[in-house]
């Protein structure tokens, strides 16, 4: 039976289904979100002001003036909103032959292509994060730079106070960007309890998650979950089972330009990180039905969303490409 | 996905080489493993003793390879109105030079 105008609400009502459906399905796939402070914000330019601690607590005698705490310490960074979209062309064959199965495949395909792309950009700030400018996974060069004009991962994150640095690429003691192995989470565990602010204060990370694509899945799950420690002789127990968890993230796999990156894998402090992964959305994705019939009878539905990905303090998450380079 | 961060202040805490560009690894490395300063850095000086040598064969550095406090200096002997805050060093020792050579012809 062909669908005609009078069932526009009820096609629209259907599709808006097959939407959420899927959306949800995604949503609940996609690691991104899991690891990135996703949050929702009306401004299309968001101020984030990084502080790399204060020395602003002192004690007082009473009556004396509380000590001001300024942001003179802090770094400030930009992020703004981006536009992405695409339209759904429900043609007037489509509908006079009735083709549900195609129309619901479309309205499919066009809802998985937004989510994946969304995380995939997520992944990819992960992947790329050696490099301070990169092509996304929209074809869009982006400039990939925390508060201190360095790449996410780097050697020598400054701050405006002292001249100390600190490093977020992941290292065994020995080498930098080493493959995945207990020496490496080790060391990096105990380099994150010892981060000091620029005021010389302890301020630990507690690196608790490590992040890795499918090929590294079995090596992290024998590393992170055995009762015992993995390759002892004496039945020694597994000191990291319990205290770090591991998170497969099947698009750590591949980069959206098809390198391998296999062999990449990140830590985290799973309390922190949202400081410094952070994915705004002015406008989750939604599909929206046309407000007219055009001229050339196709019924164009829409899905758009505004987002974009921010880097805040970079110190709550460490990489390493896994190639000792 | 735009980012958008404050540059002149990194550039002028030598955090960044000039607005716009970020330090490479080499000379994050010239930085602070060989404790050279930034304007050095960013006149190409990873070492004290390529510095040096440089010195030796020129005796002085040139307009391009000048600190801006250095820069700034000769600006206001030279007369030149400017914003100390906003200008970068490549921008103020390009006018220095035109003045320079204003000065230079009507001699």
């Amino acid at each position: 039976m062909p669908i005609l105008v009078s069932d526009f609400e009820d096609l629209t009502d259907d599709l808006q289904s097959i939407f959420n459906e899927v959306a949800s399905k995604k949503v609940a796939q996609n690691v991104g979100f899991d690891i990135f402070n996703t949050f929702d914000t009306d401004r299309r330019t968001y101020d984030h002001l990084v502080l790399h601690g204060v020395a602003g607590i002192k004690r007082v005698t009473p009556g004396q003036d509380l000590p001001k705490i300024n942001a003179k310490e802090g770094d400030t960074i930009t992020f703004t909103q981006e536009y992405f979209g695409g339209q759904v062309d429900i043609t007037k064959a489509m509908r006079k032959f009735d083709l549900h199965n195609q129309i619901n495949s479309i309205v499919t395909s066009v809802t998985e292509d937004a989510f994946d792309k969304v995380d995939q950009s997520l992944a990819d700030r992960l992947l790329y994060g050696w490099s301070t400018t990169y092509t996304d996974v929209y074809g869009d060069s982006v400039a990939a730079i925390g508060p201190d004009s360095l790449a996410l991962f780097s050697a020598a994150h400054s701050n405006p106070i002292t001249t100390a640095v600190f490093s977020n690429i992941i290292s065994d003691g020995t080498n930098t960007n080493p493959p995945l192995s207990r020496q490496a989470i080790v060391y990096m565990r105990a380099q994150g309890f010892k981060h000091k602010d620029p005021n010389n204060l302890t301020r630990s990370i507690n690196y608790d998650v490590v992040v890795y694509g499918p090929d590294l899945e079995d090596l992290a799950d024998r590393i992170l979950n055995s009762e015992y420690l993995p390759g002892s002789a004496n039945n020694d127990k597994n000191p990291l089972k319990g205290k770090v968890r591991g998170k497969m993230w099947p698009r750590l796999g591949t980069r959206s330009d098809g390198t391998d990156t296999g062999a990449y894998w990140f830590m985290y402090d799973s309390t922190g990180v949202g400081e410094s992964l952070q994915c705004l959305f002015a406008e989750r994705p939604s599909l929206d039905a046309p407000d007219v019939v055009y001229a050339n009878k196709n019924w164009e539905y829409t899905l758009d969303f505004f987002y974009t990905i921010g880097v805040g303090y970079p110190a709550y998450v460490a990489g390493s490409k896994g190639d000792n380079s | 996905m735009s980012t958008n961060i404050d540059w002149a202040k990194l550039v002028s805490e030598g955090r960044a080489k000039a607005v716009g560009i970020g330090w490479d690894e080499k000379e994050l490395e010239a930085i602070h493993k060989n404790k050279m300063s930034a304007d050095d850095v960013r006149a190409g000086f990873f070492t004290k003793a390529q510095k040096e040598k440089y010195l030796e064969k020129h005796k002085e550095l040139p307009l391009d390879k000048m600190a801006k406090k250095d820069l700034v200096k000769i600006a206001k002997e030279l007369k030149i109105e400017f914003n100390e805050k906003v200008v970068s060093a490549g921008d103020l020792a390009i006018v220095i030079k035109q003045k320079q050579e204003e000065t230079k012809g009507t001699k």
